[in-house]
């Protein structure tokens, strides 16, 4: 029950590009294995990371220097590694600062133009 | 009775200045507009302009090549290798631009110019050492100079620097940005650990300490990935510029 609730939750809030048509390719067509997330302890992480994204992010606004955002990488990289994805989601809340745009064209591959911030870089788990 | 002149008088200057779709497809070509290079080639070929497949073939292969479309390119020079050496030379060109280095180790090399082409795919594919530089052509020796130059950073020293001091795996690996801001991340819980040991909170003090260890154990995993990101990222980069440097080892064979 919870699982499914957090599911269709996840469709609602997921970070929508502005430009459909272009980057909804990119993006939104990841298939992975969700047997993951069946694990107790990958839903209360899950659930928390819901939480924050339904709760307490829209209070800031969308202020990321990636796309997907550092908590959409982290549901998604938990999902897909386990506890690994929790290390991924901490090393990308941790590479996300000031200096995340020195390293833009060494070290991440692509930038996509958004609506209301600029370009953001691409990083996918 | 005037127009009726001019207009005569233009078109046999027409037929006499008239320039085939070859030539067109060659004005294009040095315009750089490729595509539509490639329709006048085509062109040319069904009104048989030109009735040499495998210069028509070549030329495709080279358009798609300046296009930036390799697989399309290989398609054209993979059915022509066998038949003439500039095809050839081609065809190694192309599956260099596209890090294909397993197929390149096993295809057979006929000239020199194809062997410094394999020589390049096993220097980025890491498979040799300065060594086997030293009696190389010039400009091979100046590119493998170049990539022995770029740093190799070890993923464990970096972790175990991280480990001693955190953020610091990550200065090692060239971040300095990204080990300060995470430094800041694991000593600020730490702080707050502190500071609700000293008030007796003991609640907020287990959860400042949770979050403390999860950032630490987040850095190390950080640290151990930006290390072995250094020499692939630094690797592709110069790569690049190998590739967008004109080297005549990597020139592309055509004549229209």
């Amino acid at each position: 029950m919870l699982i499914s609730a957090l599911n269709l939750t996840a469709l609602e809030y997921l970070e929508k590009p502005f430009d459909v048509r272009d980057t909804v390719n990119i993006f939104y067509q990841e298939e992975y294995s969700k047997t993951l997330s069946d694990n107790a302890l990958a839903v209360i992480a899950l659930g928390a990371i819901r939480f924050y994204q339904t709760a307490i992010s829209p209070a800031q606004g969308e202020v990321c220097n990636f796309t997907p955002s550092c908590s959409n990488y982290m549901f998604k990289s938990i999902r897909k590694y386990g506890p690994i994805g929790l290390l991924m989601g901490i090393d990308r809340l941790q590479r996300c600062n000031f200096s995340a745009r020195d390293y833009m064209f060494l070290y991440y591959g692509d930038i996509v133009l958004t609506k209301k911030r600029g370009y953001k870089i691409i990083d996918n788990p | 009775m005037k127009k009726t002149i001019l207009v005569s008088a233009f078109a046999v200057f027409a037929v006499f200045f008239y320039a085939g779709t070859m030539d067109f497809a060659q004005f294009l070509f040095n315009e750089h507009d490729y595509f539509r290079t490639v329709t006048q080639l085509k062109k040319a070929y069904y009104e048989n302009e030109i009735t040499d497949t495998l210069k028509l073939k070549n030329l495709l292969g080279v358009c798609y090549v300046k296009m930036g479309d390799y697989k399309t390119a290989l398609f054209y020079f993979d059915e022509i290798k066998d038949e003439s050496e500039f095809a050839r030379n081609n065809y190694f060109n192309v599956l260099f631009l596209m890090e294909n280095h397993i197929q390149l180790k096993e295809i057979e090399a006929l000239n020199d110019k194809q062997e410094n082409i394999k020589t390049l795919s096993l220097l980025f594919n890491d498979e040799l050492d300065r060594k086997t530089f030293e009696n190389e052509n010039e400009e091979i020796s100046l590119i493998a100079e170049e990539y022995f130059n770029i740093q190799k950073k070890n993923p464990a020293l970096a972790m175990l620097f991280s480990a001693i001091i955190p953020g610091m795996g990550r200065i090692y690996a060239d971040r300095l940005g990204d080990g300060l801001f995470s430094l800041s991340t694991i000593i600020l819980p730490a702080v707050a650990t502190y500071f609700y040991y000293r008030i007796n909170n003991d609640y907020l003090m287990y959860g400042a300490a949770a979050l403390t260890g999860i950032f630490y154990l987040g850095e190390l995993y950080g640290a151990f990935n930006s290390a072995g990101l250094y020499f692939t990222s630094h690797r592709k980069v110069y790569y690049e510029t190998v590739i967008n440097n004109n080297y005549s080892v990597l020139s592309i064979d055509y004549s229209f």
